[in-house]
């Protein structure tokens, strides 16, 4: 997983081409943490308009099952 | 009108001709609602996140269509009651979807898709 680092401009303000979709899961798994959390906004950079959109499509993969609600749940 | 899409997950035992009358069953449904369908097509069979219903995997149906009153309670409570579709999720699009040319094969939004296949039949 990509870390971003503090203080880094949001990047979806910074790449306007790239587009919130809850279907597109290798993107949005970068703003979950190994747990399965949404890593805050404050963290990755992203601003508060796009972390909304964000946590939105994150909790819509998750109940589509593409992304999961704790980790990786075929651990076994 | 409004555009809409709904994305569910068809058992993973149903291909070819049963998978398209499933889907054939969903577009009819859809269409007696008043909807318009844009596009309709298979997805991909996937890996899933977590178990349904005790299924490790699924095939993705992607439906997207306008209409002008939406349905959204009377197609949930059938799709629930649809024993081949493990979950469903509708949602409103801002913009109209783009029409897809090629909708008998599957969609290769990620490479995943066929990785899957080969995973499953390692698995057996």
């Amino acid at each position: 997983m990509a870390f971003m680092g503090r203080g880094r401009v949001c990047k979806f303000c910074e790449d306007r081409a790239l587009t919130i979709d809850y279907k597109n899961v290798k993107l949005i798994r970068k703003f979950v943490n190994e747990q399965g959390k949404i890593i805050p906004g404050r963290v990755t950079g992203t601003c508060s308009r796009h972390q909304r959109q964000l946590t939105g499509a994150i909790k819509r993969a998750r109940n589509i099952a593409l992304l999961s609600y704790s980790g990786d749940e075929f651990s076994s | 009108m409004r555009y809409y899409e709904t994305l569910y997950i068809a058992h993973p035992d149903y291909e070819d001709a049963r998978l398209d009358e499933l889907k054939n069953n969903v577009d009819e449904r859809i269409r007696n609602h008043g909807a318009e369908i844009v596009n309709s097509y298979t997805w991909g069979k996937r890996r899933l996140a977590y178990e349904v219903n005790k299924f490790r995997y699924g095939t993705y149906m992607m439906l997207q269509y306008s209409v002008q009153e939406p349905f959204i309670d009377e197609l949930n409570s059938w799709m629930e009651l649809q024993e081949p579709i493990l979950a469903y999720l509708t949602t409103r699009l801002d913009d109209a979807p783009v029409i897809r040319e090629d909708t008998n094969g599957e969609a290769s939004f990620d490479k995943q898709v066929v990785e899957v296949k080969k995973t499953m039949e390692a698995e057996g």
